[in-house]
């Protein structure tokens, strides 16, 4: 390795977690499978509906409402890792820093109003 | 190579710790809930039933692992195991002690976040694969939860990244003794509120467990799973309670240090170990959570997200406005 690359050692206990858990989990799973017993039967495989047989599609079509919420997420989520750097550095930030970032947030702040206007947040509707 | 040996050993400690908690967590469960409704809860394995998880853990491995014919093979097998992986992994960031943590990273808080998002595609993935009405509506469902708190949660936890200046989580532990109170659940006792409550929302506990509703779900994305696939999915959720436990010891309750003020009148309390204060801590949390699933109804679907956008967003952002005003005036 050329003198001066940059090497993430930091991150070798985060490495060696991940293998950890995924050993234990994909071990258990093994264990599970050679102790387990295994009596074949027809109706153990079907779909869970109560003792009935399943009836439709399984993944019927859903209310619209929980995909608004996810684009909804986007822009809040977006908001606040624009927020992170902000508060990291706020100590080295000039009052124009500090103030733009107010003004950000007020921003957000007018569309999140003007969705609650809209009733986007809504889920019961008249 | 010896500190890789050194590195592993911690680790290994660290995980089979968290996970001796767990086991025990679902027996204190049980338990605590028993007392609350003038039970005696688990009595039979061992004293008091003390070895109820150890049997509990020993039986789950003899039980049959049913895929559903339906399911999209692949996807079901490795959900449980994502989730299980982006959860234990957050214990690499966490301090337990002043000079105890595994991995001393400067974006600890930030990695912390990323992987519970990260988890959250398991229980999706877990729930779509299923190919059941019951596990595609929980899985949705969760999903939706999920991403509502998580910005309540992100917005909580800014305010403390601004207070501390860091998103260290052993800075943020330090920073927090240098302030007059020493805890910063006092100065951002709204960030906190909202903290405590998103945090439940993530781990979809009670009174927000409702991806797992079993009066109206079955069990959402668990009803397709059996056997040690879903005993993954039980310790996920229970690790996920104890990452939410430390982070709030660590962000608002002061982690292993107590108060300045404390030590100044009973100064022999330094001698106490941090790891005893942390500990406490997370253990008081705990007992919240299961206090609060013996105590509370479940809350509607519409009035969980109603919380989440309409109440908990609009403080969040207070709580951080707060902060940054009262850290700007006294620069």
């Amino acid at each position: 390795m050329e003198p001066g690359t940059y090497v993430p050692y930091k991150y070798l206990p985060v490495l060696i977690l991940l293998s950890i858990a995924t050993v234990f989990g994909v071990g258990g799973l093994l264990i599970n499978r050679l102790v387990a017993p295994r009596k074949f039967n027809p109706v153990k495989f079907i779909a869970y509906e109560s003792g009935n047989l399943p009836s439709g599609e399984p993944r019927e079509r859903f209310f619209i409402g929980f995909f608004l919420l996810a684009i909804l997420f986007v822009v809040f989520d977006v908001e606040v890792v624009f927020i992170y750097p902000w508060a990291v550095s706020f100590d080295s930030l000039s009052l124009e820093g500090f103030w733009v970032m107010i003004v950000f947030i007020l921003l957000i702040l007018i569309g999140y109003v003007y969705e609650v206007l809209t009733g986007a947040l809504t889920w019961h509707r008249k | 190579m010896m500190d890789f040996l050194f590195i592993f050993i911690k680790t290994a400690v660290v995980l089979s710790i968290v996970l001796f908690h767990v086991a025990y967590t679902t027996y204190a469960e049980r338990k605590i809930i028993g007392r609350a409704q003038a039970r005696m809860g688990p009595m039979e394995v061992g004293p008091h039933g003390l070895l109820q998880p150890i049997a509990d853990f020993i039986k789950i491995f003899f039980k049959e692992d049913i895929v559903p014919a339906n399911a999209e093979r692949f996807i079901f097998k490795i959900a449980p195991i994502i989730v299980l992986v982006f959860t234990l992994v957050n214990l690499s960031v966490i301090p337990f002690d002043r000079n105890f943590m595994l991995a001393d990273l400067n974006i600890g808080l930030l990695f912390i976040l990323a992987m519970a998002s990260l988890s959250v595609y398991g229980i999706i993935l877990a729930g779509w694969s299923s190919n059941s009405k019951y596990s595609f509506l929980g899985g949705i469902r969760s999903a939706s939860q999920v991403l509502s708190y998580e910005i309540a949660l992100g917005l909580a936890l800014a305010g403390v990244v601004l207070q501390a200046g860091s998103l260290n989580l052993r800075d943020i532990v330090l920073s927090q003794h240098e302030t007059v109170f020493g805890v910063y659940a006092i100065p951002q006792i709204i960030g906190f509120v909202v903290f405590v409550i998103a945090a439940f929302a993530e781990t979809n506990r009670a009174p927000f467990d409702l991806p797992e509703a079993e009066t109206e779900l079955v069990a959402g994305y668990l009803t397709e799973y059996s056997a040690f696939r879903y005993a993954l999915f039980f310790l996920g959720e229970y690790v996920a309670m104890y990452v939410m436990a430390f982070l709030c010891a660590i962000c608002f309750l002061g982690g292993w240090t107590i108060p300045k003020f404390i030590t100044e009148i009973l100064p022999f309390l330094e001698k106490v170990p941090g790891i005893i204060w942390f500990a406490i801590k997370v253990y008081v949390f705990i007992f919240l959570y299961i206090w609060v699933r013996a105590t509370l109804p479940r809350y509607r679907f519409d009035q969980l997200l109603l919380i989440g956008w309409k109440v908990l967003i609009p403080l969040g952002i207070l709580n951080l406005l707060i902060i940054a005003f009262i850290k700007r005036l006294s620069l």
